[in-house]
């Protein structure tokens, strides 16, 4: 019907979805820029000049989602009508004093939102859930598909499985913080659905987050647009910096080297499989947050601020600190709107109970196992317990417990599997430990350290399973470096001084090293869940990470160590030069980054081409050959 | 105030437009100019995009693109196409299939000019004969001019399905040889359940001593240690010169008293690999004394020697304490009857280190084993490093070498090559097949055919072009995200197309004894006669 040229550039390909990595997505700004300009110059600025600005890129946000998802479009059009109407109706209910009626408009947007994600997040888990408990052989059927077939399970869309519309999981948080956010009285409702579906879709963000929320990005909906100079060059640099993260430290380091490890472990040693970890990490923040540096420059050009969402999270000193630095648009949002409802750091709520519950039947399901649901029972239990019995620490246990099952829920928030549970309990567990050992005595942490390292050397020993040496050797280290810390504060203490600047910036950085090394642990079990078909991700990950784990601890064969670094030297150069970058003091970083932003812009001009071309040749690298290969 | 930041952003806002459209047009004007195929600037090669990479109707003849086969659907196809070429087409489905095997190319001497009465004494002589001569009736063709013409040898398998065949009264052994892609027992051991359910016969085969990369079949534990000597040179404790490395390409040295237990691997069904009823130790250059079974046997610490222990049927485990100073060169899981496939993994090697292994130790290892096939599978680890047609013929011919090498150490097996899986190198617009593998395979095939060994392109097998890709991307993943190692269900599929392949020409081996049979020579064979014949014989042979 159309030219083959046209259907390219117009109708949707799943093979090739939009991603700013690509040279399709930047004609796309390049053209939408050039409208915006012609929209945002002409003529005096005016309410309607506002709406047609807002308006215009409403219409290319949802030409750039339909690229990106095809006609998960209409999912997010839904959504955006769905909760425009909502909010109106929670605004009216308030302004007539209706509250009952405004919570229960709350809880109905709620559900939807909600219930939509979970039909397309966790169909699988679902599915699996009730075939368990009712022993029948339910199968994953799309409705969605059945209706677009015209009501035929046979037809253009298939109904055997659900595909995840992409960034379903950010939009549906975004649209959740607008209406919480007029409930609550944060923002007014938006009167037109114009500028209201705009603040939904706008495309630098749709996919990939920050999680805009309503309060902060609706009154940028009214604001008249402005572009200083430095905030061009501000933009410029942003967009440059996302592209070098994504396409070297985060494509390049994937493709070279961790996707092979993660997808069969046992081929590579246990250096190889350590490196793999760290890298990922690297590679995790360099993909994610390079994403959204190129977000905040293109919505930087177009005159909108976008929130940071990290802030060099590996110079964090301990996993509390880390999530105030790491993904933070998401950390915020589950703050707001799930901690605090919770009863945040002082109480338990009705809603602590009944996720404790959830999460054990998640986790019984998942396991299959009684005794892991009974141990996260017996465990939630004896907390709350204690806190009824002991009030002096009530509030503590119930922070505690409250961020542990936000910790749990943002695992799940990334899947239904067993691994992103243990990941979110990890990074739970690993907040609280923080915080018990921020408030005890060196000589308590001492103890407990000890006897935390006794009892896995001693079950290494009694198993010579090569995970619990892994956890053992870990241990041991951490240990060792405490046992100097505390020798050091005994002698501080016998000689009345206080400790000296330069060993306190050593603890600094033994604290960043052990909170970076215990976030790429937990990342094991991240990574190995992720990108994998939901219907068999459960056994899958886990196998992955038993795996690793298992070739981490074995043996390791110090030949094959020099001749790996060896053969993967561009790599891990570029890991170190990464992690170098990013432990740049931040002043530094601001330095350059104004330094760069006010160069003359043919200079600039000279160097974002040059930047491309260097890009480029990380692109197209050849791929790393498998190691050892001998001619 | 007002305005003028107002003009200031209207000015900026055009800047960065002019900006946009400038570096837009540099890009451009650079891939308008650069050239294609890159500048080299010392070690790297620079290269940068062309237009017709992103203006599809300048490309249109790349933009055709091949039907989008899921490797799936693609596996399906070939099996199917399998399946039905089984009835009659065989020779056609030798030619042309992707999957096929291609056999060796065989000289053969005709004559098409006089006749002459064919005698029974003639006829004697010639049953006896190499030549074959097109018979007519009772008269035979004269010999005055003989032509030499070069023909596919079809009966190259022969003796292998005649072997196997015989297989319960003699025990035949399959050797595969490969690269990391066999790595873990992967394609053996699907090819080792596959021929054993068809020709009977158990056992893992023969391991090294200790394997030292997991094993999907068994597992061991060892108590004691022992150094270990290798071909190979990263995967060894120390290295040593010299050729003595047994079939393995490696050899262990106990340090004092070990003791090996293998048994099942725990999680797997247990099924006819498991099972073993003889356990071998080779060994060799000084004695060893090794217990197993409560019985205690001393090796003669010749070149190469054996120790052949019978156990229970159905044992699926054994414990062996050997001490000593001589080479182990590997334990051998096997039954007295039917068929065992011994996977070799050799992590890294591209092929051609076979001429550097004792010729005796290999000739002996073949000929006590009664190796009738020995799979050669290579040239992944060496396609990434081929940066000329020059450097694949010179490959390629390092192939041959090897593989004539051993064919001359196994005079009674067969060889087949296995090439490359397909390869790729990345570039904005995706990853491509390396541009000398196609070459490679074509050469590859080409030259091993003519020198009587068979072939079996796994690249073409597997989907030709791109189909790594395909692999890697198909859900469950056929292929890891290096773009070369199969997942083991990717290794399964390919396994199961190579067996596919093989069985096919053993059917054809089959058809063809059929049919000779009852021979008649008024008949005059033409081809559409053939598919009949050959479906009503197929029929009732494969009912």
């Amino acid at each position: 019907m159309f030219p083959d040229w046209l259907t390219h550039i117009f109708a949707y390909d799943s093979t090739s979805p939009l991603l700013f990595t690509q040279f399709y997505f930047w004609a796309f700004f390049a053209l939408v820029y050039v409208l915006f300009a012609v929209i945002v110059s002409v003529g005096k600025w005016s309410n309607g000049k506002r709406l047609m600005r807002n308006t215009f890129l409403l219409f290319a946000s949802l030409f750039f989602y339909y690229k990106t998802s095809g006609l998960f479009v209409l999912i997010l059009l839904f959504v955006t009508l769905s909760d425009f109407l909502i909010a109106k109706r929670i605004y009216g209910s308030q302004q007539r004093g209706r509250a009952a009626a405004a919570k229960a408009w709350l809880v109905t947007s709620v559900v939807i939102d909600l219930g939509l994600l979970c039909y397309f997040k966790y169909p699988y888990f679902l599915t699996n859930m009730v075939n368990d408990l009712f022993g029948t052989q339910v199968q994953v059927f799309d409705v969605f598909a059945w209706v677009g077939n015209g009501f035929s399970k046979t037809g253009r869309f298939s109904v055997d499985s659900i595909m995840l519309p992409v960034g379903i999981s950010f939009y549906i948080f975004q649209v959740i913080s607008y209406t919480s956010d007029v409930y609550h009285d944060r923002v007014k409702p938006v009167d037109n659905i114009l500028d209201y579906g705009f603040y939904v879709s706008f495309f630098p963000q749709l996919v990939a987050g920050p999680i805009v929320r309503a309060s902060e990005f609706v009154p940028q909906l009214y604001r008249e647009f402005s572009l200083s100079r430095r905030q061009l060059g501000i933009a410029v640099f942003w967009i440059l910096n996302g592209l070098t993260k994504k396409l070297v430290l985060s494509d390049y380091l994937a493709v070279n080297f961790v996707d092979r490890v993660f997808d069969n472990p046992l081929l590579y040693s246990g250096f190889e499989n350590l490196s793999a970890l760290f890298f990922y990490s690297m590679q995790v923040y360099a993909d994610f947050s390079g994403y959204t540096d190129i977000a905040i420059g293109v919505a930087m050009l177009m005159g909108f601020y976008l929130p940071k969402n990290f802030n060099s999270p590996y110079k964090a000193p301990n996993p509390h600190n880390f999530w105030k630095r790491w993904h933070i648009s998401l950390s915020r949002w589950l703050q707001t709107y799930l901690y605090i409802p919770l009863g945040g750091n002082r109480r338990a709520s009705f809603g602590t109970y009944f996720w404790i519950i959830l999460i054990s039947v998640i986790a019984l399901i998942l396991t299959g196992s009684w005794i892991v649901t009974a141990v996260i029972l017996g465990i939630a239990a004896i907390i709350i317990v204690v806190a009824l019995l002991v009030p002096d620490h009530r509030k503590k246990l119930y922070a505690n417990l409250n961020s542990f099952i936000t910790m749990l829920l943002g695992g799940l928030w990334h899947g239904a599997s067993w691994n992103f549970m243990i990941w979110g309990g990890l990074n739970g567990i690993g907040i609280i430990v923080f915080k018990f050992w921020r408030d005890m005595s060196w000589h308590w942490r001492m103890f407990w350290l000890t006897l935390s390292t006794a009892a896995f050397v001693a079950a290494y020993l009694f198993t010579a399973s090569p995970i619990l040496r892994v956890a053992a050797v870990a241990f041991v280290i951490v240990w060792a470096v405490s046992l100097l810390r505390y020798a050091y504060y005994l002698i501080c203490r016998i000689r009345k001084r206080e400790a000296s600047a330069g060993m306190l910036k050593i603890g600094q950085g033994w604290a960043i090293l052990l909170t970076f090394v215990f976030i790429t642990f937990t990342r094991l079990f991240f990574r190995s869940g992720s990108n994998l078909d939901p219907a068999t991700a459960n056994q899958q990950a886990w196998e992955t990470a038993v795996n690793m784990l298992t070739q981490i601890g074995s043996s390791w064969n110090l030949r094959t160590v020099t001749e790996v670094f060896l053969s993967y030297v561009n790599v891990y150069v570029f890991f170190v030069v990464g992690m170098l970058v990013h432990w740049l003091p931040d002043k530094f970083k601001r330095w350059y980054r104004v330094r760069f932003a006010m160069l003359p812009l043919p200079l600039m001009t000279v160097l974002v081409v040059l930047a491309v071309f260097i890009l480029y040749q990380f692109v197209t690298a050849d791929l790393q050959a498998f190691i050892y290969f001998q001619f | 105030m007002q305005r003028r930041s107002d003009s200031a952003t209207k000015k900026n806002v055009w800047l960065m437009v002019a900006m946009l459209l400038v570096v837009g047009a540099i890009l451009v004007a650079l891939s308008v100019f650069f050239p294609k195929n890159g500048v080299q600037v010392g070690t790297v090669l620079l290269r940068f995009a062309s237009a017709d990479d992103y203006i599809p109707e300048l490309a249109a003849d790349s933009l055709t693109e091949e039907p989008q086969i899921s490797p799936e659907q693609l596996l399906a196809e070939r099996m199917e196409q399998m399946k039905l070429d089984r009835t009659a087409e065989f020779v056609k489905f030798f030619e042309t299939n992707p999957a096929r095997i291609s056999f060796p190319l065989v000289k053969r001497i005709i004559s098409d000019t006089a006749y002459m009465p064919l005698t029974d004494s003639l006829r004697a002589i010639l049953s006896d004969s190499a030549l074959i001569i097109t018979e007519y009736g009772d008269t035979l063709a004269a010999l005055p001019e003989l032509r030499e013409v070069i023909e596919v040898n079809y009966s190259y398998f022969d003796p292998l399905f005649q072997a196997l065949e015989r297989a319960a009264d003699k025990p035949v052994r399959i050797v595969h040889y490969g690269d990391s892609q066999i790595e873990e027992d992967r394609i053996s051991s699907t090819l080792r359940q596959r021929l054993q359910k068809r020709f009977g016969g158990g056992g893992v085969g023969l391991l090294p001593y200790k394997n030292t990369f997991y094993n999907l079949t068994v597992s061991e534990q060892m108590r004691g240690s022992y150094t270990r000597y290798s071909l190979i040179s990263y995967d060894c404790d120390a290295e040593r010169s010299g050729s003595l490395f047994g079939p393995l390409l490696q050899a262990s040295v106990p340090i004092g008293q070990t003791t090996l237990r293998i048994f099942p691997r725990r999680g797997t069904t247990l099924s006819s690999p498991h099972y073993f009823n003889r356990v071998t130790v080779f060994a060799g250059r000084a004695p060893l004394s090794v217990s197993l079974a409560d019985t205690t046997f001393q090796t003669r610490g010749t070149t190469f020697d054996e120790v052949a222990v019978a156990m229970p049927d159905s044992s699926t485990s054994v414990e062996l304490t050997i001490s000593g100073a001589g080479d182990v060169y590997g334990i051998s899981l096997s039954t007295d009857k039917g068929v065992t496939v011994d996977n070799v993994p050799l992590r890294g090697c591209s092929g051609s280190v076979f001429i550097n292994v004792s010729k005796d130790q290999l000739a002996s290892y073949f000929a006590t084993t009664n190796t009738r096939l020995i799979i050669l599978q290579f040239g992944g680890n060496s396609i990434p490093a081929l940066t000329s047609e020059k450097s694949v013929e010179f490959y390629v011919e390092r192939l041959v070498r090897n593989a004539k090498h051993l064919s001359a150490l196994a005079p009674q097996a067969q060889l087949l090559f296995v090439g490359p899986s397909d390869m790729v190198q990345s570039s904005l617009q995706g990853m491509r097949t390396h541009p000398y593998l196609r070459k490679f395979d074509t050469l590859a095939r080409e030259r091993l055919m003519a020198e009587g060994i068979a072939y079996w392109s796994m690249f073409e097998a597997m989907g030709g072009e791109g189909s790594m890709q395909r692999w890697v991307a198909a859900s469950p993943r056929l292929a890891t995200a290096d773009y070369i190692h199969f997942t083991r269900q990717g290794a399964k599929e390919v396994a199961t197309m190579l067996d596919e392949a093989l069985m096919t020409a053993y059917r054809f081996y089959r058809l063809r004894q059929l049919e000779t049979e009852p021979l008649n020579l008024n008949m005059d064979i033409d081809t559409t006669r053939l598919d009949s014949i050959a479906a009503s014989r197929f029929e009732v042979m494969f009912e």
